[in-house]
């Protein structure tokens, strides 16, 4: 699988939650598109995570 | 009795609906800290602000956004898709900030080019349209070129934000003849962004017609963010009011101020006969 562009080792029974615990990224504070779903920050639900997905985990950032 | 305050009240900006009484925008780019930031935002009296959608460093904890950095509820946030260098990765990168702002503007930058960093004409046409048609209220930086202008506006963009430089130059408004045009066949507001150095140059935009401008980088590495903010913002509001005013007509040659009669002149000096 691959997150944030960069390939990521996937384990059985991997869900978001978990992703974005073994991440160390607040789940408050960032939107998560997962395939073509988009999540905005505290409604990403825990599902599951397949080995060929490509997830992208965002935030607001300073920008001109 | 004039007041600015009056001028500001007697002349929104009206953007897709939403009426503002700053003229200036601001990016929160580029500065050496929040606190900085914050007080330049609040210096310039912006009422826009414009933010990115980056990736989360991963495995970094505390990796520090800007959500807390902003009173959100203060400032129609303007997310832009900078660094996206096709249509569809600004679609998407407009996607995320939707759901990540909660607003469904978006500044639509398409560039290519990391060098000059200038925009592409075609794909920014054409992720406009698609925008759009998604609902989106789309002010997308573009060149200064007038049939582009008129094309994005046709397209259903709220405003056309054309270039006066390129982006972070602080080269001024290099752009001017394109730039006039532009404002004279405007249907949709007129946003000068990008190259603007000093606020001379934010009044000269105003003069020449914009509706409004958006600055940066001049404020985030000026030796005083928050000192020529407040500059920009006076400039802004000069320029807006000098142009309703309406300019003295220009003249080949000079025009004397004071009266030409009555001068109080020494005798001529007689000629001899």
């Amino acid at each position: 699988m691959y997150v944030n562009g960069r390939q990521y080792a996937h384990r059985e029974g991997l869900t978001l939650h978990a992703l974005l615990a073994d991440l160390r990224v607040d789940p408050g504070t960032v939107v998560v598109m997962h395939g073509d779903e988009i999540y905005r920050a505290g409604t990403i639900p825990d599902v599951p995570v397949a080995a060929p997905d490509v997830i992208e985990i965002v935030t607001m950032m300073q920008g001109g | 009795m004039y007041s600015p305050a009056t001028a500001r009240a007697d002349d929104p900006l009206v953007i897709a609906g939403r009426t503002f009484h700053a003229r200036l925008m601001v990016g929160t780019g580029k500065y050496k800290d929040f606190a900085v930031m914050r007080e330049a935002i609040a210096a310039s009296g912006a009422e826009i602000v414009t933010v990115s959608i980056r990736r989360v460093e991963l495995g970094a904890p505390g990796h520090i956004g800007i959500l807390d950095a902003i009173d959100l509820a203060k400032y129609q946030l303007l997310p832009n898709t900078a660094g996206c260098r096709t249509a569809e990765e600004a679609v998407r990168v407009a996607k995320l900030a939707r759901a990540m702002t909660e607003t469904s503007w978006v500044k639509l930058e398409v560039i290519p080019d990391a060098k000059y960093l200038l925009p592409d004409p075609v794909e920014t046409l054409r992720a406009a349209k698609i925008l759009v048609d998604a609902g989106f209220t789309v002010l997308p930086y573009m060149p200064a070129d007038p049939v582009l202008a008129r094309r994005l506006a046709e397209a259903g963009c709220a405003t056309v934000m054309p270039l006066a430089s390129p982006i972070g130059s602080g080269r001024g408004i290099l752009t001017r003849a394109n730039l006039e045009i532009i404002v004279e066949e405007a249907t949709v507001p007129v946003v000068i962004d990008a190259g603007l150095g000093v606020p001379s140059e934010a009044a000269a935009a105003m003069e020449l017609g914009a509706d409004a401008v958006l600055v940066n980088t001049a404020l985030a590495e000026a030796n005083d963010p928050v000192a020529m903010a407040a500059a920009f913002r006076k400039a802004v509001e000069a320029g807006r009011e000098g142009l309703r005013a309406g300019r003295m007509f220009v003249r080949a040659h000079a025009s004397p101020s004071s009266p030409t009669a009555g001068v109080v002149r020494l005798p001529e000096p007689e000629v001899p006969a």
